[in-house]
């Protein structure tokens, strides 16, 4: 029983050490699994003929609602290119979805529409 | 399980978090400022600024702290004044424009807002790393005309509608995009000098100046807006930015950086003319005109001393209908040509520059403008 606490005191110093050396981690492309929230994105049915190529002139940030305290899905990088459907809110922000599953909203005008 | 298990256990979950949010850099922020010159009083003036009531109002403050706070970012967190150490990076908002048109009884006012989203950082003095200046225009219905007081609650933040467009939540928007944004995608582009010429508002020296000033902002933020980047705000005779907080507490003087190239822009007197159609049927038309003249700092320019014009749509000129007031009109109209023309440094269009140049080829001005629309990419 004494052995099993050690155990279990030992890994929770360790947990503890290694979370003060967590850095916060930069997902630098679209290929990544929905992240769970409990904001809820408006599904937007796409058409397979909607997605076209984009180039990001700067990051962004796609966030599960078009708000910025809403969870960070994905972050994309300046000059990623990616296939996608775009869709302005006419509000500042746009609709993102790709072919992979995210789907949410950035904001600014960053994404210009490319033949490939 | 021991005491000292379970301590550890409870220190362990919320040092998770901490550990995460200490690795952000914080932002410090700021609050809601105006522009201020040396011997102006320090309280608000509420007939130049109305918005100071709720951006000077302490429960407007927390609610904004709030909102601020929550914005999520993979690099950044907002702190307060209080934590603001060392060479911190700042975000402020100053409202550069507030402006009423009133109209008649049976007319619509008009309200003009711009604001800029500052982001500096302190050293031995403050220096601008990006700044974004965004302006709106709202008509005033005929019931938030009774009512201002609630209409500019309403248009700030208070508009229960999800769908509302409100200015706060476009500022929240700007400020968490912007912090993002890399000192580089600052376009040194900067609106100098705009004049409006002495015969509009003869009598009246005042509103002329207002006349230059929203002029000026929204100059900026339109071309700002086109090129979707950043730029530097229009330029003061010392190169420094004074604001003045809505708390009525606080001073910052902000230095710019220097800009690659500047717009200049006149304002011609505003035409009224009536035309008659095949029919003889007799119409009104407002036409403005402005000329803009860019340079880079070496003298060069790509789009030298250019006029445009834009008129309103003909209005039959029936007895029976609403007066229309010109000066709604010629600001409307000015408006939209500064909207417009400012589009061009980004993407030149060959058919609106055939439509609205004057006195020069359409072709030239858009070379011109399509090799400064090369440039600032």
């Amino acid at each position: 029983m004494m052995n099993i606490q050690r155990s279990f005191t030992t890994l929770a110093i360790i947990s503890i050490l290694g979370a003060c050396a967590t850095k916060p981690v930069t997902i630098q492309n679209t290929d990544v699994k929905k992240v769970m929230s409990v904001d809820e994105v408006r599904t937007v049915s796409v058409k397979a003929d909607d997605y076209k190529n984009y180039i990001f002139e700067r990051t962004v940030k796609i966030r599960v609602a078009n708000d910025p305290s809403s969870a960070i899905l994905v972050q994309i990088d300046e000059g990623s290119r990616i296939n996608a459907f775009i869709q302005d809110m006419n509000n500042g922000w746009s609709y993102f979805k790709n072919k992979t599953g995210v789907e949410g909203y950035f904001f600014g005008k960053s994404a210009k529409e490319v033949t490939k | 399980m021991s005491r000292v298990t379970l301590l550890l256990l409870g220190l362990w979950l919320p040092l998770i978090g901490c550990a995460q949010s200490a690795d952000l850099k914080p932002v410090v922020w700021d609050g809601f400022a105006y522009p201020y010159r040396a011997g102006e009083k320090d309280i608000c003036n509420a007939e130049l600024n109305p918005s100071c009531a709720i951006f000077s109002d302490q429960s407007y403050d927390e609610r904004f702290w709030t909102k601020i706070e929550a914005i999520k970012d993979n690099n950044y967190r907002f702190v307060s004044r209080a934590e603001g150490k060392g060479n911190s990076l700042h975000v402020a908002v100053s409202v550069g424009l507030e402006w009423t048109l009133r109209g008649e009884a049976g007319e619509s006012d008009l309200y003009y807002f711009c604001a800029t989203v500052l982001v500096y950082q302190a050293g031995r003095t403050l220096s601008l790393v990006n700044s974004r200046p965004i302006c709106w225009q709202k008509r005033l219905t005929q019931q938030e005309k009774t009512d201002r007081v609630k209409f500019l609650a309403n248009f700030i933040y208070a508009d229960p509608s999800e769908t509302a467009q409100t200015v706060e939540k476009r500022l929240l928007a700007e400020i968490a995009d912007i912090i993002t944004s890399k000192p580089d995608s600052l376009v040194r582009l900067q609106v100098n000098a705009v004049k409006a010429h002495p015969d509009i508002y003869k009598d009246d020296p005042s509103k002329r100046e207002m006349l230059s000033t929203f002029a000026s902002e929204v100059l900026s933020a339109a071309s700002s807006e086109a090129l979707g980047r950043p730029i530097i705000p229009p330029a003061t005779s010392t190169g420094l930015m004074d604001l003045r907080f809505a708390d009525g507490a606080r001073k910052s003087q902000i230095s710019l950086p220097k800009s690659s190239h500047t717009i200049d822009l006149s304002i011609y007197p505003f035409v009224k003319d009536v035309f008659k159609d095949s029919l003889g049927l007799k119409f009104d038309r407002v036409v403005v005109f402005i000329r803009l003249n860019q340079q880079f700092r070496d003298g060069t320019s790509y789009v030298s001393n250019i006029n445009f014009g834009k008129s309103s749509v003909p209005r039959r000129a029936y007895d029976d209908l609403p007066p229309e007031l010109d000066e709604l009109k010629n600001l409307n109209i000015l408006y939209q040509l500064i909207n417009e023309t400012s589009a061009q440094v980004s993407k030149p269009n060959k058919e609106w520059l055939k439509a609205h140049v004057i006195k020069s080829s359409p072709d030239k001005v858009f070379e011109g403008f399509s090799l400064l629309a090369g440039e600032l990419k």
